[in-house]
């Protein structure tokens, strides 16, 4: 045991110093493996986070389209503008410019006369005085075609610089100028939609959608210009507005300007008739006068009024221009468009009764259009009985013709009025219509602008199948103290089909001339039904409205019973 | 046994390391390509926002209008071309597949086309 106990006894010294030993290296192995281990942990846990959470875009650069790249450039993007139907009316391309830095040029010559060769428009002195320029940097052929682009690179010549730059483009031109407008170079609008969305375009590149088609919007522009030659006007302007919505689905205004090049026209052919422009409409308000008096009650469609002779009031005179000289239903009053008549049916209802009603119409304020191109009505300062008389035939109240047609929206489509617009109703804040008439004012209504075009002044707005309504307005343009006869401003503002009208449809000459086929006459039963009959005979089919077999109607007996009731009297 | 523990850890050391590098290439050579994609695309786009503008140009109502007018005898449709689908006979029921019992009327317009009249100085 003592032995046991003495064998090891010399080994504790010997152990202790293995021991130590050992624990050393099993302390440093454990150090070090711990280490290791933490670097693996750590690698692991790298490459955990790298496939995991790192999962980002490559760098910035590689987006070139994006538009805060772009922006990151320099360069102003914006985004595109599209009809209804998704056609391109403004987009943005990129452009190359060639500049060059003409202290980094080794010879100036000749690379003077091979620019020369590839621009036969730049000459060869200029393009040498540029090259051998003393700044730093000078302008050469801005912008450039891919093609003269790729020819330019080919050149080789040291010392060109190339800068991108983004141009606007309308591909679509005149056609819808005044609404979509144009922007200036550095990319900012100046009119239209450009300008009044001017943020939204910039700060977004989602294409905005506006109400327009284009197509509409062609045939429109081109037979208000048609009927503009035809009758040497001085301009025109054209709306068709959905009449269940009120979005216009196209807007005019003659003379127009191209967007590509903006200041190549005179700077007044800017100016939106269809919208900024304010006129004394004319006959066109006996629409609101007739459905203001059977609204409130105080006529009905046989109503009698008398229009034996003209109306003498201070030191105005009303007379009519086709003078029946006889007591007038309203039937009549509407269809043989009396002013007379208009004058005493107006009278009847009061001063005050028709200002409201033409407000709740919209007619005496400024409509809330998207653009900015937006004209303030003209409402007399004193509303008496004069102005009641005047107004209710369209003279002494000026409104834009968008204002016109969203109220004879209001009156004929069931008697809602819906603002007008430039967006479609689903991207556009809801827009809830308020009601201006009854249903049964509205039917009516309908009725007696079909007839107008069945046998009144309308007669040339008629296109078989669309049961088209409407009513033809003649005013006389004022001027500096009264109003010149032979300056008129012919319209007729249609409906179709006129049961159940989907769109309206206003045609406006300013200063037409009769022709020889128009017997010499320029009113809007000449000039402006029949460019309104191309329109909608063109549109109808584009707009997918079921033609209809009806000739007349529903309510075309009713209104004819009071109109020979007024005859026999 | 302590040398197996070394030699094993020593074999898996080699392995990640050499599995660690490859995968650094193998995603560096990705993200080149994810680069070159993105360029790529970026490039696509401008092409077709290029070629989108210049069809539209190309399209334009105006443009087709007048070339419509020149090389086609098409006209707009008229009133009495439109023909609706609920005008159609349904196809009776229990009639066999092979359509031998088919008493369809034909889809016929409303009347006849017409050549359009134009009036003295009218266009088409």
């Amino acid at each position: 045991m003592i032995r046991r106990e003495r064998e090891p006894a010399p080994r504790p010294a010997l152990e202790g110093v293995e021991k130590t030993a050992m624990g050393q290296t099993q302390l440093r192995l454990l150090i070090a493996g711990g280490l290791f281990a933490l670097a693996f942990v750590a690698l692991g846990g790298r490459i955990v986070e790298l496939a995991f959470f790192h999962v980002t875009a490559g760098p910035v650069l590689a987006v070139e389209d994006s538009q805060a790249a772009l922006r990151h450039q320099g360069l102003t993007p914006r985004a595109d503008i599209i009809d209804r139907n998704g056609v391109l009316l403004a987009s943005d391309l990129m452009t190359v410019s060639l500049g060059v830095d003409p202290a980094r040029l080794i010879d100036p010559v000749a690379a003077a006369g091979k620019l020369a060769a590839l621009f036969p428009d730049l000459s060869r002195r200029e393009l040498l005085a540029k090259l051998t320029s003393k700044h730093g940097f000078e302008w050469i052929k801005r912008p450039l075609t891919p093609r003269q682009h790729a020819a330019v690179l080919r050149l080789g010549i040291p010392g060109l610089l190339f800068k991108k730059a983004i141009e606007r483009i309308y591909p679509n031109g005149r056609t819808a100028s005044h609404v979509v407008g144009f922007v200036d170079v550095d990319n900012t609008g100046l009119a239209g939609i450009e300008r009044s969305f001017d943020a939204r375009l910039k700060n977004s590149a989602t294409p905005l959608a506006l109400a327009l088609d284009i197509r509409v919007q062609h045939v429109l522009r081109q037979e208000l210009a048609g009927a503009m030659a035809e009758f040497s006007a001085i301009g025109a302007a054209g709306l068709v507005m959905d009449a269940r919505s009120g979005e216009i689905v196209a807007m005019v205004s003659l003379p127009d300007f191209d967007p590509n090049q903006p200041v190549d026209s005179p700077r007044g052919n800017r100016f939106n008739r269809a919208s900024l422009g304010v006129y004394e409409m004319g006959s066109t308000f006996k629409t609101f006068t007739v459905a203001m008096a059977l609204e409130a009650g105080t006529a009905s469609l046989s109503s009698d009024y008398d229009a034996r002779r003209p109306i003498r009031i201070a030191r105005y005179m009303i007379r009519d221009d086709h003078p029946q000289n006889r007591w007038l239903s309203v039937s009549e009053i509407y269809i043989h468009s009396s002013n007379i008549g208009s004058a005493r049916m107006a009278v009847q209802v009061g001063p005050e009764l028709q200002r409201r009603f033409l407000d709740r119409l919209g007619l005496l304020r400024r409509p809330a259009l998207e653009i900015e191109e937006v004209g303030t009505p003209l409402v007399p300062r004193r509303w008496g009985e004069i102005s009641t008389m005047t107004i209710s035939y369209g003279h002494g109240l000026a409104v834009s013709p968008v204002q016109l047609v969203a109220g004879v929206a209001a009156v004929t489509n069931g008697g809602v009025l819906h603002q007008p617009s430039l967006l479609p109703a689903g991207a556009a804040p809801a827009r809830p219509g308020v009601r201006v008439v009854s249903r049964r004012t509205s039917a009516k209504m309908q009725a007696l602008m079909r007839l107008v075009v069945e046998e009144g002044t309308g007669r040339l707005a008629d296109v078989p199948g669309y049961l088209v309504g409407g009513k033809t307005g003649t005013a006389e343009k004022s001027a500096a103290g009264g109003y010149r006869r032979h300056a008129l401003l012919s319209s007729f503002v249609g409906i179709f089909p006129s049961t159940a009208p989907r769109y309206v449809v206003l045609a406006l000459l300013d200063e037409p001339h009769g022709t020889k086929q128009t017997f010499g006459y320029a009113g809007g039963g000449w000039t402006a039904a029949p460019a309104v009959a191309r329109i909608i005979g063109r549109i109808a089919p584009l707009l997918g409205v079921e033609p209809t077999a009806l000739k007349t109607h529903p309510l075309h007996d009713v209104v004819v019973a009071a109109l020979h009731q007024g005859e026999k009297l | 046994m302590n040398r197996a523990v070394v030699m094993i850890t020593l074999g898996l050391l080699g392995g990640v390391s050499y599995g660690l590098y490859s995968l650094k290439y193998e995603v560096r050579a990705l993200e080149r390509r994810a680069t070159e994609l993105r360029i790529q695309t970026a490039r696509d786009r401008a092409a077709i926002k290029t070629l989108h503008a210049e069809w539209s140009y190309l399209a334009r109502p105006s443009r087709l209008d007048a070339l419509a007018r020149r090389f086609l005898a098409l006209q707009p449709a008229r009133p009495e071309q439109v023909g609706m689908v609920a005008e159609l006979n349904m196809r009776p029921l229990g009639g066999d597949a092979a359509g031998q019992n088919d008493d369809f009327k034909l889809l016929m317009p409303r009347a006849r086309p017409t050549r359009l009249v134009l009036r003295p100085g009218e266009r088409p």
